[in-house]
């Protein structure tokens, strides 16, 4: 699981496909993944009794369970059923990349996402990080952001904030607007200042969030710092082999890929298509630009 | 002591050229620069606004759990408070 990549992944792709996509479903479909299941991993007291799955991990990721909804089937379901709905493209496999971009993502801890189920409930796990829901949500936050599960949200972080003219108030004009039906429907009710508000939320969210959990794990609770592949090792973490019920998976993905070699060689596939895009080629042109510039006036500044 | 020095004018199709320039296709501002230049009290604002949420969390961890209420905080401080304190001051 990840605590900010999937409040920030929404921005990034809509950075990178810009009217392509609209970004109500986008964000929808990056959240939908959980949003039945993450309550009752990490449990309720409703009325003093306390609701919470025997086996989170099983209930979460795992078939029987709710694992179902992190698959890429799952997606494309809900992404026909919004077409059969509202009959627009755009808003339907906009649903679909958000889903995606979740299911792809968890993949990254040790127990991982059943991606290609119902053909298979083989969950796909990278094993980056540990999956300690069964923890409860406070060992489970201090695990994450002490293990490369920070890092990665890290990632999206730092791509978040290069993203920086998604959240810009002429971008939703311009883009964000034109592309989404929400915003044109929604406006009619709200003022421009709040609906901004509201586009802005999950991005507020995620990085302030991600700093707060930094600081309260570290700071407050002096979670140790274990950058291992796994997770901490002081964690109790559940592996997808435990889930899983053949105890070797004969599919080709796991036959032939090495997990850890497959999750480096996503994130080297990721950078290079971003270092191939506009925005970092823009900002590396224009950077010795402005150094020449600096030192034109510095040079003119001694005469 | 000669005359004022008077702006030159610039032609108002030129205006539009400059202004069209610094924003980009997508509706964005042309740079980093201008990008301050338009929304800088925006900005100041929603950053105090994530340090104040920083700070609660830190403090009161449960805050952080909920999309809704950090939604909830931003609508209430950029929208609700600003629309109140308009009000009181008429």
């Amino acid at each position: 699981m990840s605590w900010a990549a999937h409040d920030l992944e929404p921005y990034v792709i809509q950075k990178e496909l810009g009217k392509r996509v609209a970004f109500v479903p986008l964000l929808i479909g990056s959240y939908a993944p959980d949003l039945a299941s993450k309550w009752f991993v990490y449990g309720v007291t409703v009325v003093g009794v306390e609701l919470k799955a025997d086996n989170p991990a099983q209930f979460h990721r795992g078939w029987p369970g709710f694992g179902f909804t992190h698959s890429l089937a799952f997606g494309f379901l809900i992404g026909l059923l919004l077409y059969a709905i509202w009959r627009n493209k755009v808003v339907a496999y906009s649903f679909v990349i958000g889903q995606w971009a979740h299911a792809l993502t968890d993949v990254g801890d040790t127990v991982g996402t059943m991606l290609f189920f119902p053909f298979t409930d083989h969950l796909f796990a990278a094993g980056a990080w540990a999956y300690a829901g069964q923890t409860g949500r406070y060992t489970d936050a201090g695990a994450y952001f002490s293990g490369l599960g920070f890092v990665w949200d890290g990632v999206f972080v730092v791509w978040a904030l290069l993203s920086w003219r998604v959240i810009t108030r002429g971008y939703f004009r311009t883009t964000v607007m034109a592309a989404d039906p929400f915003w044109k429907w929604a406006g009619r009710y709200l003022s421009e200042t709040t609906l901004i508000a509201l586009y802005r939320a999950s991005y507020f969210y995620g990085i302030a969030r991600w700093a707060a959990w930094l600081i309260w794990a570290h700071v407050v609770r002096s979670f140790a710092f274990d950058l291992r592949w796994g997770g901490p090792r002081w964690v109790p973490r559940v592996y997808a082999r435990e889930l899983n019920a053949a105890p070797t998976c004969r599919c080709p993905g796991c036959c032939s890929m090495k997990p850890r070699l497959g999750f480096y060689g996503a994130v080297a596939v990721c950078a290079w298509t971003k270092g191939r895009s506009r925005s970092i080629r823009d900002a590396l042109q224009a950077a010795p630009r402005r150094r020449r510039r600096r030192f034109r006036r510095h040079a003119l500044k001694k005469r | 002591m000669g005359a004022p020095a008077s702006r030159p004018r610039r032609h108002p199709l030129e205006a539009a050229d400059v202004i069209l320039a610094r924003v980009r296709g997508d509706g964005s501002p042309s740079g980093l620069r201008e990008g301050l230049a338009l929304g800088r009290h925006e900005l100041v604002l929603y950053l105090a606004l994530g340090a104040l949420y920083v700070a609660i969390g830190v403090a009161f961890p449960e805050f952080l759990f909920s999309w809704v209420v950090a939604a909830g905080y931003l609508l209430v401080c950029v929208v609700a408070l600003p629309a109140l304190v308009r009000r009181f001051r008429r």
